[in-house]
């Protein structure tokens, strides 16, 4: 009876010592645990953090601000993806380069929209009217042709909402929607008394992207105007070339003007189809010196055998200065214009998440012959960009696809440039066969 | 003797097994993933931190995705962009934008040199002219040249808190409320210059007019600086050897335009100042709500009974720098309940809000209390005077308080930056609301003063002095 009262005490000591160390064992952990959660060591990790400063790990930082954000902040805090895309946008700007920059869910969408060059909506050239948006021009086999809209119509509402106080992005907004949809135009026609309605289907259309005019009869002189650099753009490049061999064309003018530009690989194609096979395009000059030349595609070269003349204009950007670059400096063409935008940077679009995606400037163009199409800023003023061959000025008042060509004051140098070219050839060398003969 | 020997190894294994248990269970105990430990700690305001907190990740807010995304961003720039990168201007951009968004102006990033700014102004080390600023929002009406549109418009502006004693800005005449709106001739960008040209787009207006308004946009932005470039500007104090250039600030008060000529120095502000007026009156003015004015409170306040003094008149008139457990040491000495004030927190999506207690039991002061309010008065100093009212039955005079109620916390990350971060609302204990509003005085006086502290040339000061008299008067009657 004592000796197992005696062990019961035994065991009952041996349970509060081991439970003591268990405590002391719990206790100790704490100086293993990070220092900062209690307040009292907070301060000495305070102090040790201002006499030696760390290089933050940039994921804990941000996860820091933002988690703290989100559970203490006495407002409302925006949603954690809002506030990681915001983020992100202050991380890029903070480069300081305009290109590189983040693409949100909604920004990527439209990026797609753009670069694969079709979308859903009537397909009309639209631009700012008093009272509404004004047709510039119904797209051919568009919705709006099919259904009678002409140039000139001018849409006072969308769906019963009024555009009058309306900025034209937003009108475009509202008109779009998605494929097989349906869209209310009103509609104020010239010579009509009330406005006409229009009820249209929406449907895939080709953003424009290569049109061809005749702008000279007498002397076949072709204008190319190439708004883009979209996927499709040198198939388009490719038909309208051949229209206008067929049709014996003697002269071409490749208006580049207001091209913001597009897919590199698109430029290389359009390129090749003036520059006989593997010669040097562009170059392309990244972190560690010369990254690739891209050259001329074998296969694609046309054999116009006519002169051609380059518009540009401060609107030709990107991939438009690499084609006017290249077919200067394999003497394929003159430049006639203003000074190009100057943006020779190139831009890679890498996704960063399903729907998210980021464009760096991961390098910058030269042209074959050196020169760094990118402008600086110097003293607040963009220097840079292309030279034109023949610098001219446009009239204040034009306005991009005017009908009235008596105003394009670089469209008419261009036609006496080419004028001149059709009749030195003639003149000067009779071996030169009209492109009309070489065709048959 | 081998019985013993087991017998000690069994239970020297056993108390090795208790110990790792014991710290195994403490050490998951404190993982953030387990209980909320961590985050309770932080939300009490630990005295010796003084106000700032290490910010701690919580892994439950930042979704997994988001954080790989902004990984993934971080090291494709890192490793593709044309040119080698700053680390460092990309963390800051990027943490900068994020408090930046939350459009508070008492939410954000400090970098290293704004933050050793800031805690030297703290300490009451204030460089540039010597005044604290605030950027504060405000929506306007834009008016459309040579039409009847309008359109709402907002606007940022650095706007004078409170204007520090002796400094550069005092003397040039600088005044709580003034707004800064050129520094040097330079506009400082308060809204986007382009609204009107997109407000006549809107309209479908003539494309003479559009091209009008846009180019008087670019001429304006030709000539200006951020708000932040000014702030640097304004907050710039010489460096040794460095002779600098005094401001033209052009000053926008209620609806004069002034020039100002501001010089830019290091301005020390005492934290505490006091002396003993006619009658027994102790008069004692409160600079700055920082650690200092706690001690030299307490030995003021003594040396003031001690010399016999029968009533109190306590000037915060421009106190606009301060933190709040200073606030309540100070405090501490003179209300009579611990309850001095609420708080409103946000608690996921509800509101709660508490009463603010003081740490210890308060030796309530027998003396009479008059407190000098004005323009300057600003937050934490705000909290006091209204605490002063409630809880000391001490009678304000002067004018309206600045009205700005945000309980604002600073967190120090390990790069030697900051960032501060509005975590909740002050309210009166009576749970009166003064943001915005400000704290209204019992007695309003308006007169300006000549001789501050000095009888006779205080006008505000005057008026406590003759209450705090008849007050007593009545009292013996």
């Amino acid at each position: 009876m004592r000796r197992s009262g005696r062990s019961l005490w035994q065991l009952f000591s041996l349970i509060l010592a081991m439970f003591v160390v268990f405590v002391l064992g719990f206790l100790s952990a704490d100086l293993w645990a990070d220092p900062a959660s209690h307040p009292s060591e907070a301060l000495h990790k305070l102090r040790s953090v201002v006499s030696t400063p760390e290089k933050l790990d940039p994921t804990q930082a941000f996860q820091s601000v933002l988690s703290e954000i989100e559970t203490h902040y006495y407002g409302t805090p925006p949603p954690v993806d809002k506030l990681t895309y915001t983020s992100i946008d202050g991380m890029l700007g903070a480069i300081g380069d305009p290109y590189t920059r983040f693409m949100d869910p909604d920004a990527f969408r439209r990026m797609q929209e753009d670069t694969s060059g079709s979308f859903t909506g009537i397909g009309a050239l639209l631009e700012d009217a008093p009272g509404g948006a004004r047709i510039v021009r119904p797209l051919p086999n568009s919705p709006a042709q099919k259904a009678g809209i002409k140039a000139g119509d001018v849409i006072i509402a969308v769906d019963g909402k009024s555009l009058e106080r309306m900025a034209l992005d937003e009108a475009v907004r509202l008109i779009r929607g998605p494929r097989y949809t349906k869209v209310e135009l009103t509609i104020k026609r010239e010579g009509e008394p009330a406005p006409l309605k229009f009820v249209l289907q929406r449907d895939l259309v080709e953003s424009p992207t290569v049109d061809v005019y005749l702008e000279d009869t007498e002397n076949k002189i072709y204008r190319i105007w190439l708004q883009n650099f979209s996927e499709k753009a040198p198939v388009l490049l490719d038909r309208a070339l051949t229209e206008i061999k067929q049709n014996g064309g003697r002269a071409l003018i490749l208006d580049l003007r207001a091209n913001p530009g597009g897919l590199l690989d698109a430029s290389i194609e359009v390129v090749s189809r003036f520059v006989e096979g593997d010669k040097v395009v562009v170059s392309v000059v990244g972190r560690q010196g010369l990254l690739e030349k891209r050259n001329t595609l074998r296969g694609r070269y046309r054999d116009l055998q006519i002169p051609v003349v380059v518009l540009m204009n401060s609107g030709s950007a990107s991939a438009s200065e690499i084609v006017a670059g290249a077919l200067r400096d394999h003497k394929v063409a003159v430049l006639i214009g203003e000074d190009s935008f100057g943006k020779g940077l190139v831009q890679t679009v890498i996704p960063t998440s399903q729907n998210t995606a980021v464009a760096i400037t991961t390098a910058k163009y030269l042209t074959p012959n050196g020169t760094d199409l990118n402008a600086k800023m110097v003293d607040g003023k963009r220097v840079g960009g292309l030279k034109p061959d023949i610098a001219v000025q446009q009239p204040e008042d034009w306005r991009i696809g005017d009908e009235d060509r008596s105003k394009d004051a670089q469209l008419q140098k261009a036609l006496e440039v080419l004028r001149e070219r059709i009749q030195a050839r003639k003149v000067g060398n009779g071996t030169l066969r009209a492109s009309a003969d070489n065709e048959r | 003797m081998k019985t013993v020997q087991k017998r000690w190894l069994w239970s020297l294994s056993l108390f090795g097994l208790a110990f790792v248990g014991g710290w195994v269970t403490r050490y998951y105990v404190n993982t953030p993933s387990f209980g909320k430990s961590t985050v309770v700690v932080q939300r009490d305001f630990a005295p010796a931190v003084a106000d700032s907190r290490v910010p701690k990740s919580n892994p439950k807010i930042s979704e997994p995705e988001m954080l790989r995304l902004y990984w993934r961003v971080w090291s494709l720039v890192q490793d593709e962009y044309v040119e080698p990168v700053d680390e460092e201007k990309l963390l800051q951009g990027s943490l900068s934008a994020m408090l930046a968004s939350l459009n508070d102006p008492r939410s954000q990033y400090l970098n290293p040199k704004q933050y050793d700014q800031y805690a030297r102004a703290l300490n009451g080390e204030v460089d540039g002219i010597g005044a604290v600023l605030k950027v504060i929002q405000r929506k306007t009406t834009l008016r459309i040249k040579g039409s009847e549109e309008t359109a709402p418009l907002e606007q940022s502006l650095i706007q004078v808190v409170s204007v520090l004693p002796n400094s550069p800005a005092e003397k040039a005449g600088l005044q709580p409320g003034d707004f800064i709106t050129y520094v040097d001739k330079q506009w400082v960008i308060s809204e986007d210059p382009f609204a009107e040209v997109l407000q006549l787009q809107r309209i479908h207006s003539d494309r003479q007019q559009v091209r009008e308004a846009s180019e008087r946009a670019r001429e304006r932005l030709r000539n200006s600086i951020t708000i932040a470039q000014a702030i640097e500007t304004l907050s710039h104090a010489p460096q040794p050897n460095e002779r600098l250039k005094p401001l033209q600030l052009t000053i926008q008060r209620g609806s004069n335009t002034l020039e100002l000529t501001v010089g830019r120095s290091q301005t020390r502000v005492r934290s505490l100042e006091y002396k003993m007026l006619p009658n027994r009156v102790g008069y004692l003015r409160i600079s700055m709500l920082n650690p200092r004015a706690v001690s030299e409170f307490n030995s003021a306040l003594d040396t003031l009974r001690k010399g016999g003094a029968n009533a109190l008149v306590i000037d915060l008139r421009g106190t606009a720098i301060g933190q709040q457990e200073p606030t309540l040491q100070i405090l501490s000495q003179l209300v009579r309940q611990r309850a001095v004030a609420m708080v409103e927190t946000r608690e996921g999506k509800q509101m709660s809000k508490r009463a603010l207690n003081l740490r210890q039991e308060p030796k309530a002061s027998p003396l009479r209390l008059a407190v000098l309010v004005d323009r300057g008065t600003y937050n934490l100093a705000e909290l006091m005077a209204l605490a002063l009212r409630t809880g000391a039955k001490a009678r304000l005079f002067g004018a309206t308080t600045a009205g700005d109620a945000s309980q604002t916390v600073l967190y120090r990350l390990q790069d030697g930056s900051a960032f501060t971060l509005t975590v909740g609302r002050y309210y009166g204990a009576d749970n009166t609301a003064f943001h915005l509003r400000g704290v209204q005085p019992d007695e309003r006086v308006a007169e300006a003063v000549r001789m501050r502290g000095q009888p006779n040339g205080d006008p505000a000061l005057d008026r406590a002095l003759r209450w705090l008299s008849t007050n007593t008067k009545e009292k013996k009657a």
